[in-house]
């Protein structure tokens, strides 16, 4: 049924694309939203793979692929909108200095300290990230959605999850720091 | 804090609340709005999987030969400001003679003269630069040609201008016009005047296109991606047509930033190729797209360097200088961990002694993850050509000493038939 619709959106057929469309736009922004961050880059994003996907849909030769070539498209709005918006090291410098709140196995500081490590993680590594762990994408898969080789795609992977783990580990060592500062005052 | 010690579950578990379950309602009918004004890109054509014959000899010898002097390597620690875009042939507008009064674009106060093309034009402030870097083929014209001189909008890509040109060979100029534009859904072409001469315009749901004719040339111009005529109108009116600068011959020498000059000898039969410096002081051939999905079969990486990390799995690692010889840097290379150079042996490049040997790469350990050789200044091309190394990729890398630091050159072929087609470029290098 898709690949039907694909092959009739790839000749120009607009209403198969709007179904192609209704039928991915949650997915594409739920996985913009995870990888910049940002409800309205987000929604650029998603709106700019759209259109690009239909641009290039002609280009497109194996319609099996549309998922795939998809994602990859998506990759590329988010790497774009990021690098236009130039929001992330502006995010970065105002993200507020004070520990979560120090309680003790709340779920809401737990997801404060990812969203805190995430934002200090690099695009691609945000990108990656959010393929893996939320696609569930295995690294041939994402290095396929990111256009770079297998090896770097596990690297990068590698990598990220390792800056991760420093960056909540530093937030850890800011909050047990602030906390003993507070017994101490 | 801890609850979940496992860092990976814990991200997994905060994509899943995190991830929105729909998208604004609003976003998918303005999306569909943008795409009721989008013309759908016309299919690009594609390079062959490999030549028809693939006797390379035989068509260097019946073709003609560029030769190509270009900066190759050592860039980037020289003119690290100095990407593959900056073109010397661009320069501000000299008079306000030569910008029109208004344009869709915006000011026109950019000028670009082509090294092949015999032509010079202007276009917006924010736009970019590819010169040609080949004559045209007569092929059908797209955004990556080699062929074209092409001029984009550097924030999204698009909008581009491309521009071509070639002899018109006695073909009548509106028969020629025609022939390009069969099969591409046009309005009627109407005749204007570029440069003072005959010319038609038309736009096409895949852009405007206008034809001009002049010293036996037919020039073709392509703006894709900007509705209407209005803006290719305003960029005509600043063409001025050089059909006695234009090349139909040999690709011409362009000038060099980069530190160390070599030519090379190009046979003009090898469409598709492309050639040139590439950011990070490197300079690079490949065929793209030639084994699919994107991937070439063939390339060649070529660059200077200073010196080999202490560490080469570790991107912080400190660099150190590599001995003196071509043999030095293969030494170095195979003190990597993971990395095994077979078939080593002594070879001459550009007539100067060079070692050489094919590249194995194990695979990745804990503490070796990532290789990068080199040191951090440049790209991560070597990293990249390795981590591709396997039964369906060959690589080599040969060494070479100029002038007192060491080039090395990366080739990566899917078969020996794409190595010696490399060989035969290696083959026509001369250092300068």
């Amino acid at each position: 049924m898709q690949t039907e619709l694909v092959d009739r959106a790839r000749s120009g057929d607009r209403e198969a694309f709007a179904v192609l469309a209704a039928g991915a736009v949650d997915r594409l922004y739920a996985v913009a939203r995870l990888i910049l961050r940002d409800t309205e880059l987000a929604e650029d994003a998603t709106q700019e793979t759209l259109v690009r996907a239909w641009r290039d849909l002609p280009t497109l030769r194996d319609v099996e692929r549309f998922d795939a070539w998809l994602r990859r498209l998506l990759v590329r709005s988010c790497a774009d909108v990021g690098r236009r918006q130039r929001r992330w090291r502006t995010e970065i410098t105002i993200l507020p200095t004070e520990p979560a709140e120090p309680d003790s196995a709340s779920d809401l500081a737990d997801r404060d300290q990812l969203e805190r490590g995430l934002r200090r993680l690099s695009d691609p590594q945000r990108t990656i990230l959010a393929l893996h762990f939320y696609l569930g994408l295995s690294p041939s898969e994402a290095a396929d959605a990111l256009d770079i080789p297998v090896g770097t795609a596990k690297s990068r992977l590698h990598y990220a999850i390792e800056a991760l783990r420093a960056a909540v580990a530093a937030d850890e060592r800011a909050t047990v720091g602030a906390m003993q500062e507070g017994r101490l005052a | 804090m801890n609850a979940h010690p496992d860092l990976e579950r814990r991200l997994a578990d905060f994509y899943v609340g995190e991830a929105p379950q729909r998208a604004p309602e609003w976003l998918l009918p303005a999306a569909l709005a943008t795409i009721d004004t989008t013309h759908q890109r016309r299919p690009l054509i594609r390079v062959p999987w490999r030549f028809p014959i693939m006797n390379t000899y035989a068509k260097m010898a019946v073709a003609a030969v560029a030769v190509v002097a270009v900066g190759a390597v050592g860039a980037a620690v020289l003119r690290p400001d100095q990407g593959p875009g900056v073109d010397p042939s661009t320069s501000p507008v000299p008079s306000a003679a030569e910008t029109p009064g208004t344009s869709p674009l915006g000011p026109l106060n950019q000028r670009f003269t082509s090294t092949i093309h015999g032509i010079t034009v202007s276009y917006p402030n924010g736009w970019n630069t590819r010169p040609a870097r080949a004559v045209w083929d007569g092929t059908q014209v797209y955004e990556k040609s080699t062929f074209a001189d092409v001029i984009w909008e550097k924030a999204s890509n698009t909008p581009f201008l491309a521009v071509v040109s070639q002899p018109l060979g006695g073909t009548p100029f509106a028969e020629w016009a025609a022939d390009y534009l069969a099969g591409v859904p046009c309005q009627p072409t109407e005749p204007v005047t570029i440069d003072g001469t005959e010319a038609l315009i038309s736009d096409c749901d895949i852009g405007a296109h206008a034809f001009a004719t002049a010293g036996g040339r037919g020039y073709l111009f392509w703006l894709y991606r900007v509705d209407g005529l209005d803006a290719i109108r305003s960029i005509l009116a600043t063409v001025q047509l050089e059909p006695e600068n234009a090349v139909d011959g040999p690709t011409p020498a362009t000038e060099s930033t980069f530190r160390h000059q070599f030519s090379y000898e190009v046979p003009v039969s090898w469409t598709g190729y492309d050639f040139g410096p590439r950011a990070g002081g490197t300079w690079e051939m490949r065929l793209p797209d030639s084994a699919g999905e994107g991937q070439s079969a063939v390339g060649v990486i070529m660059r200077a360097i200073n010196g080999g990390r202490v560490d080469a799995c570790a991107e912080t690692s400190a660099t150190a200088p590599i001995l003196s010889g071509p043999d030095a840097v293969l030494d170095y290379l195979e003190s990597i961990p993971r990395v095994t150079l077979t078939g080593r042996q002594l070879v001459q490049i550009g007539q100067l002694p060079a070692a050489e040997a094919m590249v194995q790469l194990a695979p990745e350990t804990a503490d070796c993850v990532e290789i990068r050789p080199f040191e951090k200044e440049v790209g991560i091309e070597e990293t990249e050509v390795m981590s591709a190394a396997g039964p369906g990729l060959r690589v080599r890398v040969q060494a070479v000493d100029v002038g007192g630091s060491h080039v090395v050159i990366w080739t990566f072929a899917t078969t020996q038939e794409w190595l010696d087609v490399a060989d035969e470029l290696i083959g026509t290098i001369v250092f300068d």
